[in-house]
């Protein structure tokens, strides 16, 4: 039986990874990898209590919350595009432009 | 039933308009930036028909959103400064066009839907609808400035979407339900706190609150003015009404640990948000004073007005915190009446230096008086709307604000925002001593209808100012 | 609060708005157009005067319609709009209210057609007309303000007029220093007034529309009775008479009047002699109830602050040789006779208002008409102001002359003229006043003795002016001014004539307002006549020294010494105010502040501007560009929040 400690732990676990990709990656490409395992990690909270309690709310918004994060990449995906092309590389530590 | 759908009629407009805008191929530009503007313009009229006709009587709900007398009323906000952001659009490349002319209107509309959610569900979704195309309008012009801003708006935007749904997640096991305003019982304390402290997080994001503000100074100074305008205005008060929708609507219980402290969950709220209203203030308004750039400046400033918007948490301390809803709406729509009049002006004219000489620091706008009085005199009036001088709209939002805090036991926090506002007359103060006490150092261009726009602000911040009070009395 | 919404607006509430808003509209239009045109300059005064009439016009709109007001029987009307917080704005029109605007309108007209000739060759003059004009303005919106705060503003307006005006010939250096002059010394009499508002927005802050002239009128009792004791209403009374002794110069705060008589004369015939100086009158019977519930000692206070003032200014004036500072004492004297009329009230009831209103009607007519004909006087005669120049004018310039012995006979209150309807009046009220509480008997013997001195000073003047023979070269050729000029004097005199047959009228409007009937003095015929018979005396003295030369006036200053100099040097108020005061106690006073202010204030600013600057340059530091270090900034919030919220709860 899978208990909700167990499904808290997993969610955890992963947006603690998630987080960590964030922090650390130098790399815009492994930084959207990370932002889809952030929302993945709730996701997976929000997907396992609709099917504890029969919720068909819960699964619903996990659709649309997967839909979003599609969008999301997109448009991240746009944006590093466009700086590559600018001819600045994509290394965010770099862009260092705006700062003070 | 048809009452209903008149006072949908400024949304349905706003929606029909982008929906021809993009079925529509091969528009050309003047008909793409017409049906834009004309659509917002419509119905930002069609907004304040209702509000006016409106005695705040209409009021309807469903399980996703409440459309009602306020939601109008911000959505009015909304729509004037989308409206002036894309009239202010000058040097827009033939196929930017669209971008930003579908996305204004797209970004106001995904805004009153936020406004209006009242489940987490419909709330996310056109939340991250507002967020994802004001990414892609930070990003426009494709500049290296530009791309940058708008990257760091999205990380930091992704990571708060992240955090905000991880906080959905928990409200949504604690409660069994993505509504806000019908809760039954919370079978997880833990969990419940944790997830409203995920949301503060992640909509704090948003309002700019430290210490999660670095990513609006960057963007705002980084993206091009007109976006910045749009940005540091409506952006942040959809966050705010957000936030007061969700916190004030919630229900609240006693924590059912440590006996010996009857610690309620607004209490906690309370004091966290008078923390971060006080830290935000004194960051904002410290680090504003040795900028030279007046475009950082004024995000800074926008910081602290972040931190004087949070101010009104502090009513959580108050059992019957639901009671104080509409003061607050009232409130805070006049704070935000001002600051989207004073702020969005300050940064419309800064479009005009942007466009021209390229940069906006001090000695850019040094001797503005005399080679444009006209942009020097209207600038000025909204600077010192800024600080708060008397007769215009920024002293009124302010005064209202604190009249509240004081009004209601909060005298120390209004003490706190009233030597902040002193703080910050300094930095808004040097700015027109550079303007008419120096002399002119970089030669640019006019742009008349700029200049028409900035001017049209300022007179509204004098005399919306005067007439604040009686607007308050028919309102309140 | 009391909001009447915009339903209730009828033509008395739009016409009592423009009664002020007109002429401080006048004052850019005209600032304006005698800016970029010469015809503009040429035609300043007649925009001034013609939006002064309109002004006249609309409050005798307002007069004419008797009971004006939204509800049949009430004998107000007042309307207002919200404005900050709790305080409203808006007209508060009663009889009081509109009899004020009313002389404050037409007088201000007359004087304003007469500075049409007399500021004529000025090359400022559309400046001049200017404030004038803004200045009217100023003081119909204090007569008609509903509210302490918009009043006070206005006060502050008229002030600022004043100042300016003033100093309008700001070259010549006796005008700039009397404006400072009058500026620092009402401003003294402003920071009492402040501090009673305050004292009266503690007392009223609980009600819903404190400060409000209305309620002022209506709830005093309630407020006593409600939490606070009549000493605290006597001492927000006693603070608000600091205000008033500084705007209506009254002892100790006169001083400033004598030296503005520096501006042209018209000013001083506007602000210094009719309306401004009145302001501070009015402002005491505008929130009478205040005195009449207060402890006694505040009404005791008014009434001898005012009887002491006309007794002692009285002293003074007679022996000043300026002409217009003669005027300026008699000006000073009069309005303490205003000021003890409503003194008296404290023993016989608020109907003394009307007592006090109508002598100061009767005195801005009357007054107006002595400074306008001083004015042609000095007009005609190139500025010279020494009575001891002048001499024989009655030949030389008959009208204006005659219209100064009429002023002078109202003023010294010979029958059947205004004058003594008005001022013989007050003394009998107050001696009416003693025989019902014998504190007020000294009251009655300072404005006895001060009717006398009235008609000394008066008479003194005009003998000297007007008979005997010409005394220098421009007296010998002075002649009457144009009839811009005459016109004013003419009707100015037919008021101080016939006005004293409105009396009974006049007091009969305001009891409308008291609803109480005119009083009958039960008190002695020789009492009653006795101002009258020293105003013969003084007629006769002030004709064996000045006009016959019988006694020699010099012989008699010589003779009494000391009391001559102390008198002639103004009780020395000036000295102890300028050379002691000012120059070394003030002085050291400064010195020490300005110590304290370089090194502590300063200091203080200037550490916290340094810290300040340390710490923006620090915070700036936070913001590296980088964009993972803001993630991890927000995620350290996060955690911070999290422990934060931990703590609070003591447990998970």
């Amino acid at each position: 039986m899978i208990q909700l400690w167990m499904v808290l732990f997993l969610s955890t676990l992963y947006f603690s990874i998630g987080i960590m990709g964030i922090l650390v990656a130098r790399g815009g490409i492994k930084l959207l990898m990370s932002v889809e395992i952030i929302i993945n990690a709730a996701n997976i909270n929000i997907l396992a209590w609709a099917l504890n309690i029969n919720d068909s709310n819960g699964i619903f918004f996990v659709l649309l919350s997967i839909a979003i994060a599609a969008a999301e990449s997109v448009i991240g995906f746009a944006i590093l595009v466009s700086l590559h092309r600018k001819g600045k590389g994509i290394n965010l530590a770099k862009l260092t432009d705006l700062r003070w | 039933m048809v009452y209903y759908y008149f006072y949908m009629a400024p949304i349905i407009l706003i929606l029909f308009a982008i929906i021809s805008m993009i079925l529509i191929p091969f528009m050309n530009k003047k008909w793409i930036m017409g049906i834009s503007s004309t659509g917002i313009f419509i119905s930002l009229l069609l907004s304040m028909y209702v509000i006016i006709t409106d005695n705040r009587s209409f009021y309807t709900s469903s399980d996703f959103f409440t459309i009602s007398y306020y939601t109008y009323l911000f959505f009015m906000l909304f729509s004037f400064i989308g409206l002036f952001s894309s009239l202010s659009l000058r040097n827009v490349k033939e196929r930017d066009v669209s971008i930003y002319y579908i996305l204004i209107p797209f970004s106001l509309m995904a805004m009153y839907f936020a406004i209006s959610s009242n489940n987490l569900i419909s709330l996310f979704v056109s939340f991250e609808a507002a967020s994802i195309s004001t990414y892609a309008l930070a990003g426009m012009p494709k500049e290296k400035r530009t791309l940058e801003a708008s990257i760091k708006y999205f990380v930091i935007g992704a990571l708060s979407s992240g955090i905000i749904l991880l906080g959905i997640s928990y409200y949504y096991i604690s409660t069994d339900t993505f509504s806000i305003i019908s809760v039954n019982g919370v079978n997880n304390f833990s969990l419940y706190i944790l997830s409203l402290v995920l949301l503060l997080v992640g909509f704090g994001f948003k309002l700019s609150l430290f210490p999660f503000h670095n990513w609006a100074v960057d963007t705002y100074t980084g993206a091009r003015a007109t976006v910045s305008s749009l940005l540091s205005t409506a952006s942040k008060i959809m966050a705010l009404i957000i936030m007061i929708n969700i916190f004030f609507n919630i229900q609240y219980m006693k924590t059912p640990y440590s006996s010996h402290i009857h610690f309620t969950t607004n209490g906690i709220l309370y004091i966290l948000f008078i923390i971060i209203s006080i830290l935000t203030m004194f960051y904002g308004n410290i680090t504003a004073l040795m900028q030279r750039d007046v475009k950082r400046m004024l995000a800074y400033s926008s910081i602290a007005n972040a931190g004087y918007m949070a101010m009104i948490f502090s009513l959580l301390y108050y059992d019957s915190y639901k009671t104080f809803i509409p003061l607050i709406y009232l409130v805070i729509f006049i704070f935000s009446l001002a600051y989207v009049i004073m702020k969005g002006g300050s940064f419309l004219a800064m479009e005009n230096f942007e466009a021209y000489s390229k940069s906006t620091t001090l000695d850019d706008l040094s001797g503005l008086s005399k080679r444009s009085p006209i942009l020097a005199i209207s600038f000025t009036v909204l600077l010192f709307s800024l600080a708060g001088i008397p007769p215009t709209l920024g002293f009124m939002g302010k005064f209202y604000l604190f009249y509240t805090l004081v009004e209601n036991n909060f005298w120390w926090l209004a003490l706190i925002g009233v030597i902040n506002s002193a703080i910050s007359v300094y930095y808004y103060f040097r700015v027109v001593m550079y303007m008419y006490w120096k002399e002119p150092r970089v030669e640019i261009k006019k742009d008349t209808l700029l200049e028409m726009v900035v001017l049209l602000m300022a007179i509204l911040a004098v005399i919306i100012g005067i007439l604040t009070p009686y607007i308050y009395s028919i309102m309140g | 609060m009391v909001i009447n919404s915009l339903i209730n607006i009828n033509q008395y509430v739009i016409a009592a708005f423009l009664i002020f808003l007109v002429p401080v509209i006048m004052f850019p239009l005209i600032l304006l157009i005698g800016k970029f045109s010469e015809t503009g300059k040429r035609i300043s005064g007649i925009l001034a005067t013609t939006g002064i009439f309109i002004s006249f016009i609309l409050s005798w709109f307002i007069y004419s319609n008797g009971t004006f007001s939204f509800n049949p029987g009430d004998y107000y009307f007042n309307f207002e709009f919200p404005w900050f917080g709790n305080i409203t704005w808006g007209v508060f029109v009663d009889p009081l209210a509109i009899t004020m605007a009313l002389m404050v309108s037409g007088v201000s007209f007359l004087i304003h057609m007469f500075a049409i000739g007399y500021m004529g060759k000025d090359p400022n003059k559309h400046v001049y007309f200017a404030e004038t004009s803004l200045f009217t303005g100023g003081m119909l919106g204090l007569v008609l303000s509903a509210n302490l705060v918009m009043f006070f503003l206005f006060w502050e307006l008229v002030g600022l007029c004043s100042y300016l005006l003033i100093g309008f010939w700001y070259f010549k250096p006796n005008a700039a220093s009397a404006a400072k002059k009058a500026f620092i010394v009402t401003r003294v009499g402003d920071v009492l007034l402040i501090l009673g508002l305050a004292v009266l927005y503690w007392m009223t802050f609980s009600s819903n529309d404190p400060l409000s002239i209305y309620n002022l009128n209506t709830q005093i009792p309630l407020i006593i009775s409600r939490m606070h004791s009549n000493l605290d209403l006597a001492i927000a009374g006693a603070l608000i008479l600091g205000g008033v002794a500084g705007k209506s110069s009254q002892f100790p705060l006169h001083v400033w009047i004598p030296d503005a008589m520096e501006g042209p004369t018209t000013v001083s015939a506007l602000i210094h002699a009719a309306t401004m100086v009145t302001a501070g009158i009015y402002l005491v019977a505008r929130i009478y109830p205040i005195y009449l519930y207060a402890l006694p000692w505040a009404g005791l206070l008014v009434l001898y602050m005012g009887a002491f003032t006309a007794f002692l200014a009285g002293t003074i004036g007679i022996v000043v040789n300026d002409v217009k500072r003669i005027l300026a004492y008699s000006t000073i004297s009069q309005l303490g006779y205003m000021l003890a009329a409503l003194g008296v009230g404290i023993v016989l009831g608020e109907s003394t208002v009307g007592y006090s209103l109508y002598h100061l009607v009767v005195h801005a007519f009357l007054k107006a008409l002595l400074f306008l004909s001083a004015g042609s006087i000095l007009f005609m005669l190139l500025d010279v102001r020494d009575i001891r120049k002048m001499g024989g004018l009655w030949k030389k310039m008959p009208i204006t002359i005659s219209a100064m012995f009429i002023g002078a006979l109202t003023l010294i209150g010979f029958p059947p003229l205004a004058g003594y309807f008005s001022k013989d009046a007050i003394i009998s009220l107050s001696y009416y006043g003693y025989l019902h509480n014998t504190a007020l008997f000294w009251a009655w013997f300072l404005l006895l003795i001060g009717a006398f001195l009235t008609t000394v000073y008066t008479f003194r003047m005009f003998f000297v002016v007007a008979l005997g023979k010409p005394k220098s070269y421009a007296a010998e050729n002075a002649k009457d001014p144009p009839w811009v000029m005459i016109i004013p004097l003419i009707v100015l005199s037919g008021l101080s004539i016939i006005y004293g047959l409105f009396q009974t009228d006049f007091y009969n409007f305001f009891n409308g307002v008291y609803q109480m009937t005119t009083m009958h003095f039960d008190i002695p015929w020789y009492i009653e006549w006795l101002p009258f018979i020293l105003v013969l005396f003084g007629l006769l003295v002030a004709y064996l020294f000045y006009a016959s030369y019988k006694l020699n006036p010099d012989t008699v200053a010589r003779k009494s010494g000391i009391f001559y100099r102390i008198v002639k040097n103004k009780y020395y108020l000036d000295v102890l105010f300028t050379n002691i005061i000012a120059e070394r106690f003030m002085v050291i006073l400064a010195k020490l502040f300005y110590a304290i202010d370089k090194y502590v204030v300063d200091g203080i600013v200037n550490g916290v501007g340094i810290i300040f600057r340390i710490l923006s340059e620090y915070f700036r530091k936070i913001q590296t560009g980088i964009v993972q270090y803001y993630a991890a900034i927000m995620l350290a919030g996060l955690i911070a929040i999290l422990i934060t919220v931990f703590i609070l709860i003591g447990g998970i």
